[in-house]
């Protein structure tokens, strides 16, 4: 687990988890409004305020260290991708050769896939932007919100009880299901079996039965126990459930919420009105002038 | 008139259950009645059916969670958990179960405390005010914010206390609580429900199988066997009876089973239940001369020791992400050919961390471990699985096949057994451990028992010379504790085994079994010797939080009349004076 809640005193751990919420979800139609190359410059106002608020929020980039690690090859996968296939010739687009393979394969009315464009690398780092975007705006609710304070905030929402609590019984639960599976990879060892040492292909084809199913049955009966625990503890019982704290919308919950809605209203009047020039000028002016600034 | 009768009480009146699809009642015809703030122990062998009565009064073996048949009638304070659904009775009948790990439903200890009084809508200061006063009855003032995973055994089992404590239950349910914790965690747990019971005065029923932990607890003690009633009255009469406690598979207290061996020499003497009132009675014995010490002490077994087997050199180990805290700091230890070794300690005091760099599962963050005269970390773990075996004390972390010879089979083939080999291997391993007819068993249809010894023939089938049992009690009753240890000695003794090691929280255990003692705390060995020698060195014992046998203790307190250092056991003591 790399996104999960951190224990820290800052201005958005004391923010209510459903004012986090609501900037959660006004992300959401940004990222998925998004289409075209020049939308890269709405959705960088946005980064920019996400980043802000993690400051406030005591959030660190090394804590996401591991995931943006893992996106790395994904986000040079798609950047190359684009580069090679990028192509909107039937729109009037035009295309501009960064450089070119020996080999070339041209697609009816389509890209060159021989050709690696300036026009699909920078629609290859749109992409990548956008989904930093998205994956940037998740940590300002999971890593500063207590699991007691997301229950209580859910339940306000009128989300039913039983499914916000799986939601925080699930954070309890992953690091005891990770503690079992290395029990069993251990136990497996004394006979012999070391999953550790197996390359890719065996470990696919065989080794995760011996694991698997321990790991299954032991569960299995871990979730009967937890039934009986939870039953006697009075899940269920009728009476309207006390909030142990407080989620409601005050002072700071609405200045915040003012805030996020004015910069998302900027990006959509931003995106509608100026993108399409400023991003013009990028290309014909500034582009060109700092490519004559580069050695080559 | 009928209220008054049952609002005060708790009872059950001729009552019989069965389980959903089950021919034999798991109780049958229990009758038992409690009045406010006494304490009831429920003690018995394994399958007796003390979960089963304890899940009967908090209503999980009932209409509202597992159904099953019930005759008779059931009385909580005037209320039926057979006619109201499992929160209502929540409300009155608070439940604490074995396992610590599934009991903690939230990420933090003040959010699981307050879960279930936020679930009957107790008002939020209140619930404050509750999680306070919970925590210091259990003692962990100030470990509100503390997760799961940073709370030790004992600690979990306490906080379960605590949240149970926070509904306020009339009567608190407490289904074996210690069965899975170390000998601190044990103390830390009887403690608090000590304080309960003092302080509190909460009517409370414990199922244990632990006898001597009740002793101070309880007022009553209701025996079961089978679903059968066996014995049922006050703690002191029930106590005494020890031939019956005996037979039924109920650990009597060491003491009480002393006075039957004195009343079976012919003295005249009143059983006793606990250490103090036992040295009381048997003192004036000494001083009127009616006792002495006649023989010396039994001899050992004197077994040449070869070279040594397992050696660690410096050995230290530090778990990644952990590197600040040393499991294993500098051990250093020879363990030979031919010695019958326990490892005694609590959780955390490195025993585990020590054997498994004996088996390759760890390796040494500093110095070396060898096994004769190679370096375990160069051995593949399949090299070492052929030479050292350890048998864990749970199966069901291993067991994955259909059936039990495959189960064996598939160490064999891990390390390379040719085929035609195999089955003789397999039929020999079944037969060692006594399970030559279960040979296509599926293993989970077997008993608990069971599994473990077929876990046993999966290590011993690939014929290791040294044998390493982590906890062969645990989850074993009176009448069954001692079989693997049993079965590791017979085979030691034939020199199948050169050498076996017993990781154990069971004094008795290493009393009758190990020669060699050594006692781990911190991450260190604090003593190692004879074991003889080393349950008589108190200051030891008291660092790694550890109590010497019972009869050890009564030794001591009776040094001055010429009773030698040295004794274990209640057979030690018996040889000695008849």
């Amino acid at each position: 687990m790399t996104i999960q809640y951190i224990k820290a005193d800052s201005l958005m751990h004391r923010m209510s988890p459903i004012a986090k919420l609501i900037y959660v979800l006004l992300t959401l139609p940004l990222v998925l409004i998004v289409t075209r190359t020049e939308d890269l410059l709405m959705l960088l106002i946005w980064l920019v305020y996400t980043l802000i608020l993690w400051q406030f929020g005591k959030i660190k980039v090394k804590y996401l260290a591991k995931i943006f690690r893992l996106f790395l090859f994904v986000c040079i996968f798609i950047v190359v991708v684009q580069g090679f296939m990028y192509a909107r010739v039937g729109l009037g687009e035009k295309q501009t050769p960064l450089f070119a393979l020996p080999w070339h394969y041209q697609i009816a009315g389509g890209a060159d896939l021989g050709v690696f464009t300036l026009e699909g690398f920078l629609f290859g780092i749109m992409i990548v932007v956008r989904v930093i975007t998205a994956v940037c705006a998740l940590p300002l609710l999971i890593m500063t919100t207590s699991p007691s304070k997301l229950l209580d905030g859910l339940t306000k929402i009128k989300i039913p009880f039983s499914f916000a609590f799986m939601l925080v019984t699930a954070i309890r639960f992953v690091p005891m299901v990770d503690a079992t599976w290395n029990r069993i990879v251990e136990a497996q060892k004394l006979r012999a079996f070391n999953i550790d040492k197996m390359n890719f292909i065996t470990k696919a084809i065989r080794a995760y039965i011996p694991i698997t199913t321990p790991l299954v049955l032991i569960l299995l009966r871990q979730a009967n126990d937890l039934q009986i625990a939870i039953e006697s503890r009075g899940f269920g019982a009728p009476e309207k459930r006390t909030f142990m704290e407080d989620v409601g919308i005050h002072a700071r919950e609405i200045l915040f919420l003012a805030i996020s809605v004015i910069v998302f209203l900027f990006c959509l009047y931003f995106k509608l009105n100026y993108t399409v020039a400023l991003w013009t000028k990028i290309l014909t002016v500034y582009i060109p002038m700092i490519a004559q600034l580069l050695p080559f | 008139m009928e209220n008054e009768a049952t609002a005060g009480t708790v009872f059950f009146e001729n009552l019989s259950y069965l389980y959903e699809g089950t021919e034999r009642p798991a109780l049958n015809n229990i009758n038992f009645s409690l009045k406010e703030g006494e304490f009831l122990a429920v003690l018995g062998p394994n399958g007796a059916g003390k979960t089963t009565l304890c899940f009967l009064l908090s209503g999980v073996c009932g209409p509202g969670i597992w159904g099953g048949k019930m005759k008779g009638r059931i009385n909580i304070f005037g209320q039926d958990p057979w006619t109201q659904p499992v929160y209502k009775t929540a409300q009155t009948v608070g439940i604490v179960l074995q396992d610590p790990e599934t009991q903690l439903l939230m990420p933090s200890v003040d959010m699981d405390l307050a879960f279930g009084p936020a679930n009957f809508g107790v008002p939020k200061e209140e619930i404050h005010g509750r999680i306070k006063e919970a925590l210091k009855i259990v003692g962990l003032t100030g470990f509100e914010d503390r997760t799961p995973q940073e709370l030790s055994g004992g600690q979990k089992q306490r906080v379960a206390l605590a949240a149970t404590w926070c509904m306020h239950p009339r009567l608190l349910v407490l289904d074996e609580p210690t069965s899975q914790l170390d000998p601190l965690g044990t103390v830390e747990v009887l403690d608090a429900i000590y304080r309960l019971k003092k302080e509190r005065k909460i009517t409370t029923i414990m199922a244990t199988h632990k006898t001597e932990e009740i002793i101070d607890l309880a007022d009553k003690v209701l025996i079961l066997r089978d679903g059968n009633i066996v014995d049922y009255g006050p703690t002191e009469d029930v106590l005494r009876h020890t031939e019956l406690l005996e037979e039924n598979g109920v650990r009597p207290p060491d003491i009480s089973q002393l006075f039957l061996k004195l009343r079976e020499n012919g003295f005249q003497v009143e059983s006793q239940i606990s250490l103090d009132q036992g040295i009381g009675k048997i003192e004036p014995l000494f001083k009127e001369g009616k006792l002495s010490v006649k023989n010396a002490l039994p001899e050992d077994r004197k077994k040449e020791l070869g070279a040594p087997i397992l050696v660690a050199e410096n050995l230290g180990y530090s778990y990644k992400g952990y590197e600040h805290i040393k499991a294993l700091k500098n051990v250093n230890l020879k363990i030979y050919e031919g010695e019958f070794v326990g490892i005694i300690g609590q959780n955390g005091s490195g025993k585990t961390t020590l054997v498994k760099n004996f088996v390759g599962i760890l390796q040494p963050t500093d110095g070396k471990a060898f096994y004769r005269d190679e370096d375990l970390s160069k051995l593949e773990v399949s090299d070492v699985a052929k030479k050292v075996g350890m048998v864990l004390q749970n199966p069901d972390y291993q067991l994955f096949t259909i059936s039990s010879d495959k189960e064996i089979r598939f160490g064999l083939k891990n390390i390379g057994v040719p085929e035609e080999e195999m089955e003789e291997r397999v039929l020999e391993a079944l037969r060692i451990v006594g399970l030559e007819k279960e040979y296509n068993t599926f293993p989970f249809r077997l008993s608990f028992g069971d599994r473990r010894k077929l876990a046993v023939a999966t290590v011993l089938a690939m014929k290791p010379e040294i044998l390493i049992m982590d906890e062969p009690t645990t989850a074993q009753d009176y009448l069954g504790r001692y079989l693997l240890a049993n079965l590791a000695k017979d085979l030691f003794d034939k020199g199948l085994l050169k050498t076996v090691i017993m990781i154990t929280h069971d004094m008795s255990l290493v009393a009758k079994f190990a020669d060699r003692l050594i006692v781990m705390a911190d991450g260190e060995i604090i003593a190692d010797g004879p074991t003889r020698e080393v349950f008589y060195q108190q200051e030891v014992l008291t660092r790694a939080f550890l109590k010497p046998p019972q009869m050890t203790q009564l030794a001591a307190a009776l040094q001055e009349y010429n009773i030698p250092q040295g004794v274990l056991s209640v057979e030690d003591m018996a040889y000695m004076l008849f």
